[in-house]
């Protein structure tokens, strides 16, 4: 037996069903390997975690299921949790919702947006963060400040030509840029910005690429 | 749809069906397993937990410590106690806990490959040896062995990824 099967004997050892011939040569072994010895000891209490699921539950798994994984009914989200998710929605005035604009931009669709970004140092007043179905993703702190709002941008998968630029828009419609940058080869960029507009007075924020289309938006509700 | 509603759908659709059976199994009352299962989607979605492992298992523990929760208070009121099996609540966390052992193990057995889940099943739960096995299973004795091992070290890190503790 060479040294490699030897070690592999671990497995049924561990497991149970080694015949005596072999498990006296696999305790023979792990006297002289250090290394066995110490995967025993890692795998050692598998068996015990393993009888917290009965023997017949165990052998149904086994049956039937050729693909592996667990093939269960998709189910959907019952009314109750969608009205009693709007409540909590409203209660809690920190969870602001951002609403994604899929923008006329002729190569980006935009997808899912994932809450607000929590504990991120410093605390940001506001936090949102954007994905588009091709991988973009995108995500603004917005800080108050004395003399308007500062903003700590984040990106990666971003446009890689051109001067990428983000854009605020207040509630009465008028715009500011609040930076600009040069795209990165990476598609990475970390930039901060700074407008007058008042946080509260934030309608949306644009992310813009070097055509001035918009690529990102994200709404702001009052 | 909002992009909050797109993230609990999402749970749903793709843990619901799991979830309900797991606390089905710890509590008598359709509709208080409906609730625990509800409770714990949302909680789950307002506390937006950074999460590196499996999701599942995150929402198997949130319903576990909302049925211990549930069970403590209705304990403080007797009409309601008896909508559960357990008698005082030692009993009760011990078998929430095993009942969550063993979706957990369930869970962790099912994304083993079918070859290295058939062996484990063999070796560990039929006590079957190896030589047994290889006849069963129609393999080589050899690959019982070399598939047992692999089985075990696939198995450990599963459960490392799943939170399950060594």
């Amino acid at each position: 037996m060479t040294a490699a099967e030897l070690h592999q004997l671990l497995g049924a050892y561990v497991l149970g069903g080694l015949d005596p011939a072999d498990s006296v040569r696999f305790e023979a072994h792990l006297q002289e390997c250090a290394d066995c010895r110490a995967e025993l000891d890692e795998l050692g209490r598998l068996p015990v975690l393993l009888d917290a699921l009965p023997v017949p539950d165990a052998v149904a798994l086994t049956a039937s299921r050729p693909g592996g994984g667990a093939a269960e009914p998709p189910t959907s989200v019952p009314d109750t949790v969608l009205d009693e998710l709007a409540a909590r929605r409203r209660k809690s005035r920190r969870r602001w919702t951002a609403l994604v604009g899929a923008v006329a931009a002729a190569c980006l669709a935009l997808g899912l947006a994932a809450g607000p970004v929590l504990n991120r140092p410093p605390q940001p007043d506001a936090s949102y963060s954007v994905q588009s179905g091709n991988g973009l993703r995108f995500s603004v702190d917005l800080a108050r400040k004395t003399w308007g709002t500062e903003l700590a941008v984040s990106g990666s998968s971003m446009p890689l030509n051109g001067t990428l630029s983000l854009w605020i828009r207040d509630r009465d419609g008028s715009e500011d840029r609040a930076c600009a940058w040069t795209a990165t080869p990476s598609g990475r960029i970390k930039v901060t910005g700074a407008t007058p507009v008042q946080l509260a007075s934030i309608a949306s924020v644009e992310l813009r690429d070097g055509t001035q289309q918009a690529v990102a938006v994200i709404t702001v509700p009052k | 749809m909002s992009m909050d509603e797109d993230v609990v759908a999402a749970i749903y659709r793709d843990h619901g069906s799991a979830l309900r059976r797991f606390v089905l199994s710890a509590s008598r009352d359709p509709q208080l397993a409906e609730d625990v299962v509800q409770e714990t989607v949302l909680r789950v979605w307002q506390q937006a937990p950074e999460i590196t492992g499996s999701l599942r298992s995150y929402l198997f523990r949130t319903a576990r410590n909302i049925m211990i929760d549930n069970y403590r208070k209705a304990q403080r009121r007797p009409l309601e106690a008896l909508e559960y099996e357990f008698t005082d609540s030692t009993e009760a966390v011990e078998r929430v806990d095993e009942l969550l052992n063993r979706v957990l193990m369930e869970e962790a057995l099912l994304r083993l490959s079918s070859e290295h889940r058939d062996v484990l099943v063999a070796l560990h739960y039929r006590r079957f040896t190896v030589n047994e096995a290889s006849v069963q299973l129609n393999i080589p004795s050899g690959t019982v062995k070399s598939r047992a091992y692999y089985a075990v070290r696939a198995l450990r890190t599963i459960l490392d990824e799943m939170g399950v503790e060594r």
